[in-house]
């Protein structure tokens, strides 16, 4: 199994989950966050002032994929969050040891 | 206890939840306790009685209430210890929860004295078992005693504390405003004031502290409290009317409540202010003045109540037609914490007086007309009184109404209509559009329309989602919305016009794919070319321009090579001038080529207008001029194709040619070179003024490609001699040049070129 963790553009949620959809990805944990990387914030002027936004909103996608689909369903999220522009975002992929559905106590792939 | 615990089950399980079965289920427990204390009247000769207190004592017994219970005596504890024990512990085996005391009718007094819990619960009690006559007599001294400290009961009872608020859509049914402790303050208030116990609020009519009218509705109120509290015990759930468990009452039943918990917190409210002699304003229905409802609203938090029971009274009807409806109208949805009606008056009251980021502060800065505002956020949500989606344009024509009752003018009473339309546009547009995605900006801002109305929007956005509840307008949620506002106002600034410019834009769109449908023979890559050209391309086009651009690009769709281009010759604008449109794939350094092409073939460049277009292709439309005295002929686009064909193949010495027809041709007027760089957000907008003179356009345009910088668009015009350049550029990540030292680099380059 794999975690895949998606720092993405907001305005890209609804099409990264069309195409996790579209892969059969069932479920998937979203959060609001708030961060920077190569794009180092930015700064917006408003009216004349000018202000410096340190760390730029973006929305971390988070989903746990049996081995056969992981390279997929990054492929997915790679094609459906990109605009080619600085601030699209990145993905991490790392192993999973375990994962159990609390409801069943199913383990493993079953659990997903 | 079998026997009760069986009639007990079957009546919760076949009674119609409410305040007759509470009756019922009250009397079963009576009924349960006397045979107790009958089968127990052996073990204690002396002189005792058993008296329910509160919910039971008042005959209205909920499934999960305990059986509160008071054993009156003035015998010694330890001769009355065995008589207690075989009342008690068969209802304790039986798992019934039970409240105990034992006391003598001075301890009785005096605790009623001491605490106000055991006060009120005696207010209501009810003698079940032994001699109830002498107890009701002791009932009756402590009510008396009650009556004398009457001032000071009343004062502590208004004092309790009442958590929530009526309007909330998650309330306690119980302890929360409005729910059954409110009634039972009422109750408490008509034993306290009469001197007597009471079981109901009734007394209070005789009183004066109620109409019957009044009485009427506390109690239905009363009665479907009762109902939802007995659902919800029976589901499992306790007192608080969760939106979840509310889906396991009847159809209908929380709308209703909510109504009850409105009436019952009013009338209290009204009662309150009856009892203390100051209800002539309370228990006016006059409707609000205008200027007293901005004055309330200004007064923030603090005045919030007096709204809630203005609204609740219909007071703010007359100005808001229907508010008294959506003070209990409830739309849950995910994060909101009170009815329509509720939040409305939080929205209005936050909205002029927000926790301030940077982004709201300069809206609240350029805000115009607070008063609007408010009036928007008062009536934001009007719509909702139909149900389903829309509410928000269903809401602008009534707020319209709304604003001109408030005494706005004509126009602010539009602009207010306009923000009520517009009032979830922020919120939506912030998840949607990519923020450096300029044509997706344009078009949000088509939908703000005016830049007037960015910063009240922006506030009335913040105080909406505040007011919904508070996890609703996160950090993350304010830098998100704040981006997108920063963005919007360059897009509707005065010199962009972004508004203006989408509209334009759309209706070219429009009228184009029309155009190229109505062309026999038409490609799917012409109409897929209009419907991706960017804003920008289309608002300074006709319809018909930009079919035969399509139709040119078309021919080039597919195409792989990259010297590939495509030349379209039409008159120009003006006489013995001509419209040049190339279509070639798109690369660095582009604009540099063709314009020295162009330059080459002895054409003064009058006006470009460059872009990206769909496919990796450029698009680059010039208005051109002979720059010699020669006529311009067939032969001289001849040369031009020939010329392009080699720059775009890098076949053609382009610097030295040009340098060569520089010495025979200087620029004609005198002028030094000024660079004017700024940032849109989107890319660096880069404007030269220099004089013209052949190749000037190549060379600026070959200084900005120097700089690693690509040209997004660009548009340029010549006038007497002086030619204007405004270059749109991105660094290699598509970005507007985020590093001075690149800024003063290219400049530098630019003022370079004479």
């Amino acid at each position: 199994m794999k975690k895949i963790e998606a720092i993405i553009k907001p305005h890209k949620l609804d099409d990264v989950k069309e195409a996790l959809g579209a892969l059969g990805v069932a479920g998937m944990t979203v959060t609001d966050v708030r961060g920077y990387g190569r794009q180092k914030g930015h700064t917006e002027i408003y009216r004349g002032a000018e202000y410096t936004v340190e760390f730029v909103p973006k929305v971390k996608v988070e989903i746990v994929v049996d081995d056969s689909i992981a390279e997929a369903a990054e492929t997915a999220i790679l094609q459906a969050a990109r605009t080619e522009k600085i601030g699209d975002g990145k993905i991490f992929t790392s192993d999973v040891e375990s994962a159990v559905r609390i409801r069943t106590g199913e383990r493993g792939p079953d659990a997903l | 206890m079998e026997a009760y615990l069986a009639v007990r089950e079957a009546l919760l399980a076949s009674a119609d939840p409410g305040l007759a079965s509470a009756s019922r289920l009250a009397a079963l427990a009576d009924e349960a306790v006397r045979s107790l204390a009958r089968a127990a009247s052996s073990r204690f000769s002396g002189r005792f009685a058993l008296v329910a207190l509160g919910g039971w004592g008042a005959g209205a017994l909920l499934p999960s209430s305990d059986l509160d219970l008071l054993v009156l005596s003035d015998a010694p504890a330890r001769e009355l210890k065995p008589f207690v024990e075989a009342v008690l512990y068969p209802l304790w085996d039986a798992g019934l929860a039970v409240g105990h005391q034992v006391r003598s009718p001075r301890e009785q007094r005096r605790a009623m004295r001491g605490d106000l819990a055991t006060c009120t619960a005696a207010l209501t009690a009810r003698p079940i078992a032994g001699d109830t006559a002498w107890a009701a007599s002791v009932l009756a001294l402590a009510a008396a005693d009650a009556h004398k400290r009457s001032r000071s009961l009343l004062g502590e009872l208004a004092a309790r504390p009442r958590p929530g608020s009526p309007y909330l859509l998650e309330p306690d049914l119980k302890e929360g405003a409005g729910g059954r402790r409110d009634y039972d303050e009422l109750t408490w208030t008509a034993a306290v004031l009469s001197g007597e116990v009471r079981r109901e609020p009734a007394a209070l009519v005789g009183l004066g502290i109620l109409t019957p009218t009044e009485l009427a509705t506390l109690s239905d109120a009363a009665g479907v409290v009762a109902a939802a509290r007995w659902g919800l015990a029976q589901a499992g759930a306790g007192n608080r009317m969760t939106l979840d468990a509310s889906e396991s009452l009847p159809d209908g039943l929380p709308a209703r409540v909510q109504l009850a918990l409105a009436e019952t917190s009013f009338l209290l409210a009204s009662a309150r202010l009856r009892v203390g002699g100051a209800a002539a304003d309370a228990e006016s229905h006059i409707p609000l003045p205008p200027g007293v409802v901005l004055e309330l609203l200004d007064a923030r938090e603090s005045s919030q109540t007096v709204l809630e029971q203005a609204a609740q009274a219909g007071r703010l009807d007359v100005l808001v037609p229907g508010f008294r409806e959506l003070m209990t109208l409830r739309r849950p949805g995910l994060g909101h914490e009170l009815t329509v009606g509720a939040h409305s008056l939080r929205a209005a009251a936050l909205v002029t007086h927000l926790p301030l980021d940077h982004a709201l502060a300069r809206s609240a800065e350029t805000l115009q007309d607070p008063r609007a505002l408010q009036v928007a956020a008062l009536a934001h949500d009007v719509g909702k009184v139909h149900p389903g989606p829309g509410h928000a344009l269903a809401g602008a024509a009534p707020a319209e109404q709304v604003a001109l009752r408030f005494g706005l003018s004509a126009s602010v009473a539009a602009d207010v209509a306009a923000l009520v339309r517009g009032h979830l546009e922020l919120a939506d547009s912030a998840m949607r559009v990519d923020v450096d995605d300029e044509d997706a900006v344009l078009s949000a801002a088509a939908r703000v329309g005016r830049r007037e109305l960015l910063a009240p929007l922006h506030l009335l956005t913040a105080a909406d989602s505040l007011a919904t509840g508070p996890a609703l307008w996160t950090p993350w949620k304010a830098a998100l919305i704040g981006g997108l506002v920063a963005r919007l106002d360059a897009a509707l600034s005065e010199d962009v016009d972004g508004a203006g410019l989408a509209t334009r834009a759309e209706a070219v769109r429009a009228a184009s794919l029309a155009a190229v449908a109505a062309r026999a023979g038409a490609r799917a890559a012409e109409s897929a070319f209009v419907e991706l050209a960017p804003l920008r391309y289309l608002a300074g086009r006709t319809p018909a321009s930009v079919a035969r651009d399509a139709l040119l690009v078309s021919e080039l769709s597919g195409f792989s090579a990259p010297e590939e281009a495509r030349l379209a010759v039409s008159p120009g604008p003006a006489p013995k001038t001509y419209a040049l449109t190339v279509v070639t794939a798109d690369r660095p350094e582009l604009l540099a080529r063709i314009a020295g092409a162009i330059a080459l073939a002895g054409l003064d460049i009058l006006a470009v207008d460059a872009y990206g277009a769909p496919g990796s292709l450029a698009l680059d439309s010039f208005v051109v001029a002979s720059a010699t005295l020669r006529p311009v002929s067939t032969e001289t686009f001849t040369l031009l194709e020939r010329l392009l064909g080699a720059a775009l193949r890098n076949r053609l010495e382009l610097e030295a040619r040009l340098a060569e027809r520089r010495r025979h041709y200087p620029a004609r007027a005198q002028a030094p070179v000024t660079v004017h760089i700024i940032s849109t957000g989107f890319d660096t907008a880069v404007r030269v003024t220099a004089p013209d003179r052949p190749g000037l356009l190549h060379d600026l345009a070959r200084a900005v490609s120097a700089t690693d910088l690509n040209i997004r668009w660009a548009k340029v015009l010549t006038v007497e001699g002086m030619a204007t350049d405004t270059f749109h550029v991105v660094d290699r990540e598509g970005s507007p040049i985020g590093d001075d030292g690149v800024v003063g680099h290219l400049a530098m380059r630019l003022r370079e070129v004479r």
